[in-house]
Protein backbone atom coordinates (compact mmCIF):
# COMPACT_ATOMS: atom_id res chain seq x y z
CA UNK A 1 0.00 0.00 0.00
CA UNK A 2 1.40 3.23 -1.39
CA UNK A 3 2.11 5.95 1.71
CA UNK A 4 -1.05 7.83 2.71
CA UNK A 5 -0.17 11.53 2.79
CA UNK A 6 -2.00 13.55 5.47
CA UNK A 7 -4.14 16.59 5.13
CA UNK A 8 -1.38 19.05 6.65
CA UNK A 9 1.15 17.45 4.70
CA UNK A 10 -1.04 17.11 1.19
CA UNK A 11 -2.07 21.04 1.83
CA UNK A 12 1.61 22.31 2.04
CA UNK A 13 2.49 20.60 -1.38
CA UNK A 14 -0.42 22.43 -2.94
CA UNK A 15 0.22 25.55 -1.29
CA UNK A 16 3.59 25.32 -2.80
CA UNK A 17 2.57 24.57 -6.21
CA UNK A 18 -0.02 27.43 -5.79
CA UNK A 19 2.57 29.51 -5.10
CA UNK A 20 4.71 28.81 -7.86
CA UNK A 21 1.46 29.30 -10.50
CA UNK A 22 -0.43 26.38 -12.14
CA UNK A 23 -0.49 25.97 -16.19
CA UNK A 24 -0.92 29.48 -17.70
CA UNK A 25 -2.12 31.70 -14.98
CA UNK A 26 -5.54 31.27 -16.14
CA UNK A 27 -6.51 29.96 -12.55
CA UNK A 28 -4.45 30.02 -9.51
CA UNK A 29 -4.93 29.66 -5.48
CA UNK A 30 -3.43 30.33 -2.32
CA UNK A 31 -4.14 30.65 1.38
CA UNK A 32 -6.58 33.45 2.45
CA UNK A 33 -4.54 34.33 5.67
CA UNK A 34 -0.97 33.28 5.47
CA UNK A 35 -1.15 32.71 9.26
CA UNK A 36 -3.60 29.74 9.25
CA UNK A 37 -1.57 27.10 10.05
CA UNK A 38 -4.47 24.45 9.81
CA UNK A 39 -4.87 25.90 6.09
CA UNK A 40 -8.75 25.28 6.04
CA UNK A 41 -9.36 28.67 3.52
CA UNK A 42 -8.51 29.47 0.21
CA UNK A 43 -8.63 31.84 -2.16
CA UNK A 44 -9.15 31.11 -5.77
CA UNK A 45 -9.54 33.12 -8.91
CA UNK A 46 -10.39 32.17 -12.38
CA UNK A 47 -9.50 34.00 -15.68
CA UNK A 48 -12.75 34.21 -17.49
CA UNK A 49 -11.57 31.84 -21.29
CA UNK A 50 -11.86 33.74 -23.90
CA UNK A 51 -14.52 34.06 -26.43
CA UNK A 52 -16.87 33.60 -24.05
CA UNK A 53 -19.32 36.05 -22.57
CA UNK A 54 -16.97 35.52 -19.20
CA UNK A 55 -14.01 36.72 -21.73
CA UNK A 56 -11.45 39.12 -19.71
CA UNK A 57 -13.52 38.92 -16.48
CA UNK A 58 -12.01 37.75 -13.12
CA UNK A 59 -13.62 35.44 -11.12
CA UNK A 60 -13.16 35.34 -7.33
CA UNK A 61 -14.15 31.93 -5.12
CA UNK A 62 -13.62 30.76 -1.91
CA UNK A 63 -12.98 27.23 -1.27
CA UNK A 64 -12.70 25.51 2.10
CA UNK A 65 -10.85 21.90 3.37
CA UNK A 66 -12.27 20.32 5.91
CA UNK A 67 -10.76 17.96 8.27
CA UNK A 68 -11.39 15.18 6.06
CA UNK A 69 -9.30 16.85 2.85
CA UNK A 70 -8.42 15.49 0.60
CA UNK A 71 -10.23 12.42 1.14
CA UNK A 72 -13.51 14.56 1.23
CA UNK A 73 -13.49 17.00 -1.47
CA UNK A 74 -13.30 20.73 -0.70
CA UNK A 75 -16.44 23.17 -0.51
CA UNK A 76 -16.53 25.54 -3.53
CA UNK A 77 -18.26 28.73 -3.40
CA UNK A 78 -18.33 31.94 -5.93
CA UNK A 79 -17.89 35.29 -4.53
CA UNK A 80 -17.93 36.74 -7.70
CA UNK A 81 -21.55 36.56 -9.02
CA UNK A 82 -21.80 34.25 -11.95
CA UNK A 83 -24.49 32.24 -13.69
CA UNK A 84 -23.60 28.64 -14.40
CA UNK A 85 -26.02 25.41 -13.58
CA UNK A 86 -23.46 24.45 -10.96
CA UNK A 87 -23.46 27.38 -9.00
CA UNK A 88 -26.29 28.09 -6.58
CA UNK A 89 -28.37 31.30 -6.23
CA UNK A 90 -25.83 32.45 -3.23
CA UNK A 91 -22.66 30.88 -5.39
CA UNK A 92 -22.30 27.51 -3.72
CA UNK A 93 -21.17 25.16 -6.12
CA UNK A 94 -23.05 22.27 -6.23
CA UNK A 95 -21.07 19.13 -5.59
CA UNK A 96 -23.65 17.07 -7.12
CA UNK A 97 -23.45 19.08 -10.35
CA UNK A 98 -19.62 19.37 -11.09
CA UNK A 99 -17.54 16.38 -12.41
CA UNK A 100 -14.78 16.79 -10.23
CA UNK A 101 -16.40 17.06 -6.95
CA UNK A 102 -19.08 14.28 -7.62
CA UNK A 103 -16.18 11.84 -8.82
CA UNK A 104 -13.42 12.99 -6.13
CA UNK A 105 -10.84 11.05 -4.91
CA UNK A 106 -7.50 11.50 -3.24
CA UNK A 107 -5.60 12.18 -6.51
CA UNK A 108 -8.07 15.30 -6.99
CA UNK A 109 -6.58 18.71 -6.47
CA UNK A 110 -7.43 22.26 -5.87
CA UNK A 111 -5.63 23.13 -9.29
CA UNK A 112 -8.32 20.35 -10.74
CA UNK A 113 -11.41 22.14 -9.34
CA UNK A 114 -10.39 25.42 -10.55
CA UNK A 115 -9.38 24.07 -14.49
CA UNK A 116 -12.76 22.11 -14.80
CA UNK A 117 -15.07 25.01 -13.52
CA UNK A 118 -13.07 27.26 -16.30
CA UNK A 119 -13.72 24.68 -18.55
CA UNK A 120 -17.39 24.86 -17.55
CA UNK A 121 -17.38 27.93 -18.47
CA UNK A 122 -16.18 27.53 -22.19
CA UNK A 123 -18.47 24.90 -23.07
CA UNK A 124 -20.89 24.43 -25.81
CA UNK A 125 -23.98 24.41 -23.11
CA UNK A 126 -22.59 27.59 -21.06
CA UNK A 127 -20.26 29.73 -23.05
CA UNK A 128 -23.00 32.12 -24.10
CA UNK A 129 -24.98 32.20 -20.77
CA UNK A 130 -26.35 35.56 -19.78
CA UNK A 131 -24.32 36.93 -17.09
CA UNK A 132 -24.80 39.18 -13.87
CA UNK A 133 -23.26 42.70 -14.14
CA UNK A 134 -19.08 42.23 -14.16
CA UNK A 135 -17.44 42.87 -10.67
CA UNK A 136 -20.47 42.62 -8.96
CA UNK A 137 -20.80 39.65 -5.97
CA UNK A 138 -23.19 37.09 -4.32
CA UNK A 139 -22.53 39.44 -1.26
CA UNK A 140 -23.80 42.18 -2.81
CA UNK B 1 0.75 -3.21 2.20
CA UNK B 2 3.14 -3.69 5.12
CA UNK B 3 5.37 -0.88 6.80
CA UNK B 4 9.16 -1.64 5.50
CA UNK B 5 11.07 -3.23 8.41
CA UNK B 6 13.34 0.13 9.23
CA UNK B 7 10.49 2.38 10.08
CA UNK B 8 8.96 -0.37 12.47
CA UNK B 9 12.48 -0.65 14.51
CA UNK B 10 12.95 3.14 14.19
CA UNK B 11 9.22 3.18 15.73
CA UNK B 12 9.93 1.08 18.35
CA UNK B 13 12.79 2.84 19.38
CA UNK B 14 11.18 6.26 19.34
CA UNK B 15 8.55 4.75 21.72
CA UNK B 16 10.45 2.56 24.18
CA UNK B 17 13.87 4.54 24.32
CA UNK B 18 12.84 8.44 23.68
CA UNK B 19 15.16 11.69 23.19
CA UNK B 20 15.11 13.62 26.07
CA UNK B 21 12.48 16.08 25.69
CA UNK B 22 11.27 14.59 23.05
CA UNK B 23 8.64 12.63 22.19
CA UNK B 24 6.83 10.68 19.02
CA UNK B 25 3.95 8.28 18.52
CA UNK B 26 2.33 7.23 15.16
CA UNK B 27 -1.07 7.80 14.43
CA UNK B 28 -2.51 4.48 14.47
CA UNK B 29 -4.48 4.89 11.06
CA UNK B 30 -1.31 6.19 9.61
CA UNK B 31 1.72 4.22 10.96
CA UNK B 32 4.07 7.28 8.49
CA UNK B 33 2.69 9.87 10.31
CA UNK B 34 3.78 10.94 13.56
CA UNK B 35 2.49 13.58 16.34
CA UNK B 36 5.93 14.78 17.98
CA UNK B 37 6.23 17.07 21.01
CA UNK B 38 9.73 18.78 21.46
CA UNK B 39 10.58 20.51 24.42
CA UNK B 40 12.10 23.89 24.40
CA UNK B 41 16.14 23.58 24.92
CA UNK B 42 17.13 25.11 28.61
CA UNK B 43 19.03 28.45 28.43
CA UNK B 44 17.06 29.48 25.04
CA UNK B 45 14.09 31.47 24.49
CA UNK B 46 11.98 28.59 23.92
CA UNK B 47 13.21 26.81 27.25
CA UNK B 48 9.89 25.38 29.42
CA UNK B 49 7.92 25.07 26.21
CA UNK B 50 6.29 22.29 24.81
CA UNK B 51 5.89 22.88 20.65
CA UNK B 52 4.07 20.16 18.47
CA UNK B 53 5.40 19.34 15.60
CA UNK B 54 3.91 16.66 12.66
CA UNK B 55 6.21 14.92 11.10
CA UNK B 56 5.51 12.00 8.28
CA UNK B 57 7.37 9.58 6.17
CA UNK B 58 6.90 9.83 2.73
CA UNK B 59 6.85 6.61 0.16
CA UNK B 60 10.54 6.98 -0.68
CA UNK B 61 11.48 7.32 2.79
CA UNK B 62 14.58 6.60 3.71
CA UNK B 63 15.61 7.81 0.20
CA UNK B 64 13.61 10.93 0.81
CA UNK B 65 13.74 12.95 4.03
CA UNK B 66 10.86 13.17 6.42
CA UNK B 67 8.74 15.99 6.38
CA UNK B 68 8.39 17.43 9.40
CA UNK B 69 6.35 20.99 10.36
CA UNK B 70 5.53 23.03 13.69
CA UNK B 71 1.68 23.10 14.84
CA UNK B 72 2.56 25.39 17.49
CA UNK B 73 3.13 29.15 16.55
CA UNK B 74 6.90 29.67 17.48
CA UNK B 75 8.80 32.78 16.72
CA UNK B 76 12.16 31.72 15.12
CA UNK B 77 14.07 33.14 12.49
CA UNK B 78 14.21 29.39 10.31
CA UNK B 79 10.54 28.41 11.45
CA UNK B 80 7.62 30.46 8.84
CA UNK B 81 4.31 30.85 9.59
CA UNK B 82 2.63 27.82 8.61
CA UNK B 83 5.67 26.08 10.67
CA UNK B 84 7.91 25.00 8.02
CA UNK B 85 11.43 24.44 9.18
CA UNK B 86 14.75 25.40 7.29
CA UNK B 87 17.10 22.64 7.56
CA UNK B 88 19.87 21.48 6.06
CA UNK B 89 19.38 18.02 6.61
CA UNK B 90 15.64 18.36 5.75
CA UNK B 91 16.56 18.83 2.31
CA UNK B 92 19.86 18.37 0.44
CA UNK B 93 21.88 17.18 3.55
CA UNK B 94 19.51 14.71 4.06
CA UNK B 95 21.22 11.16 3.76
CA UNK B 96 19.45 7.62 4.72
CA UNK B 97 21.96 7.35 7.80
CA UNK B 98 19.86 9.87 9.25
CA UNK B 99 16.76 9.20 11.35
CA UNK B 100 13.37 10.48 12.63
CA UNK B 101 15.44 10.91 16.10
CA UNK B 102 18.23 12.22 14.72
CA UNK B 103 16.10 15.20 13.01
CA UNK B 104 13.97 15.51 15.72
CA UNK B 105 17.35 16.34 17.80
CA UNK B 106 18.22 18.46 14.90
CA UNK B 107 14.90 20.39 14.96
CA UNK B 108 15.69 20.77 19.07
CA UNK B 109 19.23 21.90 18.37
CA UNK B 110 17.91 24.45 15.82
CA UNK B 111 15.42 25.88 18.88
CA UNK B 112 19.51 26.60 20.70
CA UNK B 113 20.90 28.42 17.96
CA UNK B 114 18.81 30.28 15.47
CA UNK B 115 20.21 31.15 12.06
CA UNK B 116 19.21 34.58 11.08
CA UNK B 117 22.11 34.47 7.78
CA UNK B 118 19.35 31.62 6.18
CA UNK B 119 16.15 32.45 7.27
CA UNK B 120 12.50 31.30 6.06
CA UNK B 121 10.42 34.00 8.77
CA UNK B 122 12.77 37.47 7.51
CA UNK B 123 11.14 39.48 9.40
CA UNK B 124 11.94 37.41 12.53
CA UNK B 125 15.38 37.22 11.08
CA UNK B 126 15.69 40.68 11.30
CA UNK B 127 14.74 41.34 14.18
CA UNK B 128 17.29 38.73 15.66
CA UNK B 129 19.91 40.60 13.81
CA UNK B 130 19.32 43.61 14.57
CA UNK B 131 18.15 43.39 18.26
CA UNK B 132 19.00 40.08 19.23
CA UNK B 133 17.91 40.45 22.93
CA UNK B 134 14.58 42.52 22.01
CA UNK B 135 13.90 39.12 19.47
CA UNK B 136 14.89 36.66 22.50
CA UNK B 137 12.07 38.49 24.36
CA UNK B 138 9.25 38.27 21.78
CA UNK B 139 10.36 34.12 21.34
CA UNK B 140 9.57 34.14 25.06
CA UNK B 141 6.42 35.68 24.91
CA UNK B 142 5.41 33.41 22.13
CA UNK B 143 6.78 30.34 24.37
CA UNK B 144 4.81 31.36 27.60
CA UNK B 145 1.65 32.32 25.03
CA UNK B 146 1.28 29.02 22.57
CA UNK B 147 3.94 26.62 23.79
CA UNK B 148 2.70 26.17 27.64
Amino acid sequence: MAAKVPRNFRLLEELEKGEKGIGDGSCSYGLEDGDDIMMSNWNGTIIGPGHTVHENRIYSLKITCSESYPDAPPLVQFLSRVNLPFVSANGTVDPARLHVLASWTRASSLEHVLVEIRKEMASAANRKLPQPPEGSLFSD
Amino acid sequence: MSLPKRIIKETERLVADPAPGITAAPHDDNLRYFDVTIQGPDGSPFQQGIFKLELFLPEEYPMAPPKVRFLTKIYHPNIDKLGRICLDILKDKWSPALQIRTVLLSVQALLSAPNPDDPLAPDVAKHYKEDEQGAQRVSREWTQQYAS
